[in-house]
């Protein structure tokens, strides 16, 4: 069983919330803040992304930062991304998409088309990259299986959530009911105005959202609602509940920052076993 | 925290112009900086929009903020915004601004009813009566002995603010109609109820989850549909703007283009509920 859910924890500048209990049992979730990174403003400073305008050097300097802070330097050139298109595919990678958008700067293109990765496969690093929008992690720790997923209104409202934990069941045998799902820092029902006609869409779609005296969207509700109408238990939901164009102090927040801004990361691995001793 | 919202981008956005500013001459389109700033109705598009723009043409900053349709029309037409977005036309003191046009999505409001429903259509000011509670019974247009039952929006409703400008002109609304919170929830209402009557978003009418059927009414003789809401024959109907200082050059042109082209109109324009603008280019 998981203790706590999401806690801090500090690597030197570095900031990320994790589930040490489920470190312990060999998959390391990780939402990082934005400090403790090299990039310059608006970037600044630890800015994962590099379709943003960011220089490149600043945003491989940075993931290198990154995974030297989770203990797995030597996971650098693995590292999977996706192109994240607001889209719902979720795609299973292994050992021939190690390395699938690893650096800004060069080398082999992000997984095209593409809003979620999962994989059952140790040692390959997931990383998606995000602000505001909501940043999902699903794990199955004793398959192992991982995912993590890329929602904003339109992956919300398409189900993505859902589609992944099926994904996850139709591809790898997981089962729904023994997925671990965290939800990192996104923009909150405070601040989402979306206005009304797709509040209305989503209070067709979830009876989460009741769109009496707002215009805005509370997207972590929807997304934790998808996910426990595809199987996933409540109590094996865990929110990190900040919001991001609240605290850009803390994460990158796209409408906060007038859509010229870095973007922080949802990070998953599935360590190999001759890590788990350290 | 509304209010600090409003203040930050307020905040944001001057910086920005003054930012800009200092660069007249250069030309934005060579910073590669655009600022869209406008409609909180067109702002969920606008950001996918400038965030995939912004993917294909690396280094492009296209900066977006939702203040309201007023404050984008305001701002491009003071300079500090390249395009104001607006969920309304321009009013009258707005006209000599010299600002350009580019519809970039449309939205009709069907007014609905009972499939069991005989009556077919109504005119406007039969509309308006009817809203008002001046028409209390489907018998005094041509339907059935039977009282009707109104079913309206809650005022934080974007699509009841249309409705009352477009319908209701300056008639109140009648206050005992059932106030429900959402286009799933009015929908659902006039498919059970024989006698009811409401209005939503043209998008919503064909079912999306759920296979119960609503009738839309033609409104002075016109059917509502994609062809008639972006010709400006239906009569409740609105516009989706951007408008810009003069034809739109350089890089205003170009992301203008990209939100006109099927990955954004046939994509998120249709996602959020409205009726693509390339789908009836230059109907209005």
């Amino acid at each position: 069983m998981t203790g706590e859910g999401l806690v801090r924890a500090e690597r030197g500048s570095i900031v990320y919330w994790t589930d040490p209990d489920m470190r312990e049992r060999g998959i390391l979730v990780a939402f990082p803040e934005r400090s403790g990174g090299v990039s310059q403003p608006p970037y600044s400073s630890l800015n994962l992304a590099s379709h943003v305008g960011d220089d490149p050097a600043a945003v491989d300097g940075n993931r290198g930062r990154l995974l030297a802070a989770f203990g797995l330097d030597d996971l650098r050139e693995r590292l999977v991304t996706a192109e994240q298109v607001h889209g719902t595919e979720v795609v299973a990678v292994d050992n021939v998409d190690a390395g699938r958008g690893a650096f800004a700067s060069a080398g082999r293109q992000t997984v095209e088309g593409v809003d979620g990765l999962m994989t059952r496969t140790p040692d390959l690093p997931l990383l998606l990259l995000f602000a505001d929008c909501v940043p999902i992690v699903l794990v199955e720790p004793d398959a192992p299986a991982v995912a993590v997923v890329h929602s904003g209104w339109r992956g919300a409202l398409a189900g993505i959530p859902a589609l992944a934990v099926a994904a996850l069941s139709r591809d790898f045998g997981v089962e729904a009911s023994r997925l671990h799902a965290y939800v990192g820092a996104h923009i909150g029902g405070c601040c989402y105005q979306v206005g009304d006609e797709i509040l209305s869409q989503f209070a067709n779609t979830f009876v989460t959202v009741a769109p009496v005296e707002s215009d805005r969207l509370d997207l972590g509700a929807v997304v934790t609602e998808s996910l426990t109408g595809a199987g996933v238990l409540a109590s094996n939901v865990s929110r990190l509940g900040t919001c991001t164009a609240e605290a850009t102090d803390r994460f990158f927040s796209y409408r906060a920052e007038g859509g010229v801004t870095g973007r922080h990361g949802a990070f998953v691995c599935i360590l190999g076993t001759e890590r788990l001793g350290r | 925290m509304i209010r600090r919202t409003v203040a930050l981008l307020a905040a944001a956005l001057l910086l920005v112009g003054g930012l800009t500013g200092c660069n007249a001459g250069s030309g934005r389109a060579a910073n590669k900086q655009l600022i869209v700033a406008g409609s909180t109705t067109l702002l969920p598009i606008a950001e996918i929009s400038a965030e995939q723009y912004r993917t294909r043409n690396g280094g492009a900053k296209v900066l977006v903020s939702g203040l309201g349709s007023s404050a984008g029309i305001e701002a491009v037409a003071a300079g500090t915004a390249d395009i104001g977005t607006s969920s309304r036309d321009l009013k009258e003191e707005e006209a000599g601004l010299g600002l350009v046009d580019t519809p970039v999505a449309y939205d009709g409001i069907a007014v609905i009813v009972n499939p069991a429903n005989p009556v077919d259509g109504l005119t406007s000011e039969q509309l308006r009566a009817i809203f008002a509670g001046q028409i209390t019974d489907w018998s005094q247009v041509g339907g059935p002995s039977k009282r009707i039952q109104l079913v309206n929006r809650d005022e934080a409703s974007g699509t009841r603010e249309a409705f009352r400008k477009i319908v209701m002109d300056e008639t109140p609304f009648e206050k005992h109609a059932a106030v429900l919170p959402g286009t799933g929830q009015v929908r659902d209402v006039v498919s059970r109820s024989e006698s009811a009557i409401g209005y939503i978003s043209l998008g919503f009418v064909e079912p999306r989850f759920t296979s119960r059927r609503v009738k839309s009414l033609a409104i002075d003789g016109v059917t509502p549909s994609d062809k008639t809401v972006s010709s400006g024959d239906y009569p409740i109907s609105r516009t989706l703007h951007f408008f810009t200082k003069g034809q739109p050059k350089g890089l205003t042109a170009d992301f203008t283009e990209f939100v006109l082209s099927p990955a954004i109109q046939d994509r998120v324009v249709v996602d959020a509920g409205f009726i693509p603008a390339s789908r009836q280019a230059g109907a209005r």
